[in-house]
């Protein structure tokens, strides 16, 4: 498959498209599995979870509802408190292998587990996710664009 | 299902100065209250403890990294 590679809602007009854009952000279908050597994965090593992840440049890591990390026995890998609107709220860090088949994408990453209510997304694609993409965001368009970070593409980077 | 993680956390508050004075920004591990290694990205960092330390309770955290920003403001109308 060639670059870039475009996600956005369905919809039969350029417009309906752009408007769901607008309401609802834009999802990607990831594979979160927990790391090789995991309790979950000794207990059964098929297992995984797919869901639909926002995007979202407004969050730092990648985000789980902290109620996949206990499904699939995220194995724990550090502990934060969360500063709030109406307090502190406690996060548990955990290690596993993120997949997103529609960017080619599959690493061991650091998921972020807040342990709030239910959310509206079960997780959230943040910054260190989108670092590794360039990410254009075409509302006019109703899609948004990735194009992979290749060597060449970095370089000018690099050097500055 | 949370991981007592203080011993860890607890050697890495000790050791960070030290970890920022040598290694700069770089992602550590420990196990225990034991520095294992540091590395350049998360990635390499967690394929060292799962390699080495697979079987052990471990901690991996990055020497200068800013509060997490986790947006959770979600308003009903």
């Amino acid at each position: 498959m060639t670059w870039p590679r475009s996600f956005g809602p369905t919809g039969p007009t350029v417009m309906e498209r752009r408007a769901l854009l607008l309401r609802d952000g834009c999802t990607l279908d990831v594979i979160i599995r927990p790391d090789s050597k995991s309790a979950g994965a000794a207990s059964a090593p098929e297992v995984l979870y797919k869901t639909a992840a926002l995007i979202d440049t407004g969050a730092s890591k990648v985000c789980i509802d902290y109620r996949i990390a206990q499904k699939l026995q995220l194995r724990e890998i550090d502990q934060t408190t969360l500063h709030v609107v109406g307090g502190k709220i406690e996060a548990h860090l955990f290690l596993g292998e993120l997949e997103v088949p529609g960017v080619d994408y599959r690493e061991l990453v650091e998921f972020v587990a807040p342990k709030v209510g239910q959310l509206r997304y079960e997780a959230l694609l943040g910054r260190s996710f989108l670092t590794n993409f360039m990410v254009t965001f075409d509302g006019p368009a109703g899609q948004v664009n990735f194009m992979r970070r290749t060597p060449e593409l970095l370089q000018p980077y690099d050097e500055g | 299902m949370s991981v007592d993680l203080s011993q860890e956390i607890a050697a890495f508050r000790r050791k960070k100065p030290e970890l920022i004075t040598k290694y700069g920004s770089v992602w550590v591990v420990f196990v225990a209250d034991e520095f294992k290694g540091h590395f350049p990205s998360f990635q390499q960092a967690a394929q060292f403890a799962l390699d080495r330390h697979g079987s052990e309770r471990f901690l991996i955290r990055h020497t200068d990294e800013p509060p997490l920003q986790v947006p959770l403001v979600a308003v009903e109308a």
